[in-house]
């Protein structure tokens, strides 16, 4: 390739470079000319993980059972209640709190209700639940605890709270936080009805359960779109066949104002609807319905539902009622700043030391290698641009970046310069054989491609073998396989590319390599 | 390094013993003391602070000081806080301690913060609008991580060191494919094993760095194979051993840790604790992977290749040509005239 070719094609390389770089990594800043605005690059589109970005937690209550935070708040709100009551009203107001004060009985953080009608205390001050209700929630908590675990979060938490609450940590990559600890503290009979009533193919002893009405729940995609998919045994095709004509359809759903005026087919956990068939929804010879119809990108609210249904199918309902608390935010553990002004100390102090290794490797192989470690410089923002850009707008659903990214980017970084010294080593021998520098470079190349090819081939096999992960694992697989494509397509193609752009503009191409010929030693 | 290669090429025997060792004493001290989960993936006694919504957005940094005095003249230590916040709405501080920590110590901090709380609100005016409340908790986690995390990451490794076998034996031979297998083996149980004995708090993230540390093995091992085939094949006659060493990827070994360390402790010392315990695992699965690659696979691979020539030699042996019918009739003659001189004699 001609010089001036060369370094006009290097200039438009950089000026792309720098520019995708931008877009990828720069700051972010509000825009001058519009207050509103902001410029916010690639990595800030990032779900991150709760190590990085913290989440969310709620508590579960069983009915029956307060924190002590609102049992002292219900008290001191009657004591002043007593305090700023008449002399007349005071008595009653006096019996009014002795009532509440005596109505629940401390255990540890919580207190227990005394009402009988509640029953779940069992008399004893010390001990205050009762044996039945010990065994409901503990096996209530379980079935909780599989919930969460199926819906495959990298990291969360789901603790048992002074033996009879439960609080759950989900992380902030959950965009549907509310939905999933509402859904999943559901936790009544599943039942099938038609207009307020049982199913008659249900109802009554000999009633069918629901596992012999339902064959099977899934999710499916089409046309962007993803919905429940609700398959029937031959007893429930026959019942849907038999009062299909007689529901409304989900357009007259959708427009109407007047909710007792539909007919719908609704399933049920307790008294929740989750969903209801209309018309429409059934399919395919009256086996399937098909319902809950989201945009592809929600998919994720309906794993919640299916994992729910899917659940209280296989393990019936639970004689507890869970009560959910406010939703509350917290920042990643440890984090110096809470989330209050869009602050995240974990995550901006992880990019300062992300920044500070990529400088380094910018600057290090060129002092080290000479112009070849200039290539080695565009080899590491190219990794930079396109892991940066992939990790951000790759998704199916959920791509969470967490530490463990965080550790496959650097160890896709950190390999792809050590694969480019040892190229480097090879042109160095070649060149000690007394060769030329072309010839040492094409002869250098030549010798490291199959350890190259072998090193990526068994890394992408490592990063297909880690896919059967669970959880954050899966997602690390995934981002490993484009650390490792981009990785190899760099070292084998892309920076061969520039090193043989940069060379042939190079006017010294012994200096380019920092080698020295052996007559200028002998000068 | 060639000097620590010439004396550690020898020493497979003692290397595997030494790892067996390791791996030995990370399991009974396991099994003892259990996992040692990092406090946000364990049980343990909490305490909140919840503080109406205004209160809490002009003075947390305050509340925060009188519980954090409180708790140093306790001689309590915290393990981490948290702070739950809600927009317009009450706010949560929580403050966890060790499981450890003993009820009494709970029930006393509660009393005192009580105390401290309601005494500041007498003595200083600006805290006439705060509503704090405090209560101790117990919390106990049903499942630390899930078994199933576990169990599928131990599969993905182990589907890796199958896959890795097969490329290395087709693209090699069977004995190189086997010494792959060996170090991603190995990397894969040491990593996990000097976590465990070293008792480095343990998350989810700990787990990526031991799925991860049989690959940075098999790299660095692959290194060595490589240039290891070009040796043998430039010079037949080569001396195994010092072949071996030659080809010891050491430059690699070595960029890939001090890169990779460098990187690590700039993450550990500028981001957040958790990133900092997290720097620390990786850094031992890339030490560990490391010493694999670099000094185990060369002393492995003698062996293993004596073992594979062995094979090799027995699956080839010369039995014998096959002997035509008139042969064998001479023969059986000839031993019958061999049995009749001995009879007589």
């Amino acid at each position: 390739m001609g010089k001036k070719k060369s370094v006009v094609l290097m200039v438009l390389l950089t000026i792309v470079i720098v520019a995708l770089c931008a877009l990828t990594a720069f700051p972010a800043f509000t825009l001058p000319w519009n207050k509103v605005q902001s410029w916010n690059p690639a990595v800030l589109q990032y779900d991150l993980g709760a190590d990085l970005n913290g989440g969310y937690y709620a508590y579960y209550y069983p009915e029956g059972v307060i924190s002590e935070t609102e049992y002292k708040d219900n008290e001191a709100a009657l004591q002043a209640a007593v305090d700023e009551a008449a002399d007349e009203d005071k008595a009653d107001k006096q019996e009014e709190l002795a009532e509440y004060q005596s109505s629940y009985v401390k255990h540890k953080g919580l207190y227990i209700s005394t009402d009988e009608k509640i029953d779940i205390y069992s008399g004893d001050a010390q001990d205050p639940a009762s044996d039945e209700f010990k065994a409901a929630f503990e096996a209530a908590a379980n079935e909780v605890s599989n919930r969460f675990k199926k819906k495959g979060y990298s990291d969360y938490r789901v603790a048992v709270v002074d033996d009879y609450a439960m609080r759950i940590e989900l992380p902030a990559s959950e965009k549907n936080v509310s939905l999933s600890l509402a859904y999943f503290a559901y936790l009544g009979d599943m039942t099938i009805e038609k207009g307020g009533e049982v199913i008659d193919i249900m109802d009554g002893e000999d009633g069918l359960t629901v596992d012999q009405v339902i064959k099977s729940i899934s999710i499916d995609t089409k046309y962007k779109q993803a919905y429940l998919k609700i398959k029937f045994t031959s007893e429930g095709k026959e019942y849907l066949a038999s009062v299909k004509d007689s529901l409304s359809s989900s357009s007259e759903a959708s427009s109407s104002t007047d909710a007792s005026t539909l007919t719908s087919v609704d399933i049920k956990i307790g008294d929740e609807v989750l969903v209801s068939m209309y018309s429409d929804s059934i399919m395919e010879g009256d086996k399937e319905a098909r319902v809950l119809v989201v945009d592809e990108t929600d998919k994720d609210k309906l794993e919640t539902v299916e994992i729910l249904l899917e659940s209280a199918m296989e393990n019936g309902g639970y004689d507890i009622t869970l009560a959910t608390s406010d939703v509350r935010v917290f920042e990643a553990v440890y984090n110096a700043n809470a989330l209050g002004n869009m602050d995240n100390a974990a995550r901006d102090y992880l990019f300062i030391a992300l920044t500070v290794i990529i400088v380094a490797l910018l600057v290090v192989p060129a002092l080290k290698m000479g112009r070849f470690g200039v290539v080695s410089a565009y080899a590491t923002l190219s990794y930079l641009i396109v892991t940066g850009l992939c990790f951000a707008f790759i998704t199916d659903a959920v791509f969470e970046l967490t530490l463990g990214g965080v550790l496959v980017f650097l160890a896709g970084l950190v390999l792809m310069n050590v694969v480019q010294y040892h190229i480097y080593n090879a042109i160095k021998a070649e060149f000690s054989l007394g060769k030329t520098v072309e010839s040492s470079v094409k002869g250098g190349y030549r010798k490291t491609l199959f350890t190259v090819v072998d090193i990526y081939a068994v890394l992408l096999l490592g990063a297909l073998a880690l896919l059967i992960g669970a959880a954050g694992l899966h997602t690390l697989a995934l981002q490993a396989i484009i650390c490792v494509i981009t990785g190899a397509f760099i070292n084998l193609l892309w920076a061969r590319g520039i090193n043989f752009t940069y060379l042939s503009a190079s006017k010294d191409k012994y200096k380019y390599f920092r080698f020295v010929r052996e007559d200028d030693d002998d000068e | 390094m060639n000097k620590l290669l010439t004396k550690t090429v020898k020493k497979v025997n003692l290397m595997t013993v030494i790892m067996g060792v390791v791996l030995a004493l990370a399991i009974v001290i396991t099994a003892i003391f259990g996992i040692n989960y990092a406090a946000s993936a364990d049980s343990g006694k909490t305490m909140t602070v919840s503080v109406n919504g205004y209160f809490y957005n002009e003075n947390k940094e305050e509340i925060e000081t009188v519980c954090e005095d409180l708790f140093e003249k306790a001689d309590v230590k915290v393990s981490y806080k948290q702070h739950g916040e809600m927009n317009g709405d009450e706010s949560e501080i929580m403050y966890v301690f060790d499981a450890s920590t003993t009820d009494k110590e709970m029930d006393a901090l509660e009393t005192a913060l009580e105390t401290a709380f309601a005494a500041k609100a007498t003595a200083d005016e600006d805290w006439g609008g705060a509503f704090i409340t405090v209560s101790a908790h117990e919390e106990n986690l049903l499942v630390n991580i899930p078994l199933s995390y576990f169990l599928r990451a131990l599969g993905g490794v182990a589907l890796f060191t199958g896959l890795a076998f097969v490329y290395v034996s087709i693209r090699r031979k069977l004995h190189m494919g086997v010494l792959t297998a060996a170090c991603a083996f190995a990397a894969f149980v040491m990593s996990a094993a000097v976590i465990c004995l070293a008792r480095i708090p343990f998350t989810t993230s700990s787990l990526y760095v031991i799925a991860l540390a049989p690959m940075v093995a098999t790299v660095i091992c692959l290194f060595m194979q490589n240039k290891l085939a070009t040796t043998l094949k430039s010079s037949e006659n080569a001396d195994d051993m010092q072949a071996v060493i030659n080809s010891a990827a050491t430059k690699e070994a070595l960029a890939i840790v001090a890169v990779g360390g460098v990187a690590l402790v700039i993450v550990g010392a500028v981001a957040t604790v958790s990133t900092t315990w997290f720097a620390v695992t990786a850094f031992v699965g890339l030490l560990v992977s490391a010493f694999v690659g670099w000094l185990f696979a060369p002393a492995a691979y003698l062996p293993i290749k004596a073992i594979a020539d062995k094979c090799a030699a027995k699956n080839s042996g010369y039995v014998g040509a096959k002997k035509s019918a008139k042969e064998k009739k001479v023969a059986k003659k000839l031993e019958e005239i061999a049995v009749e001189e001995k009879t007589e004699e």
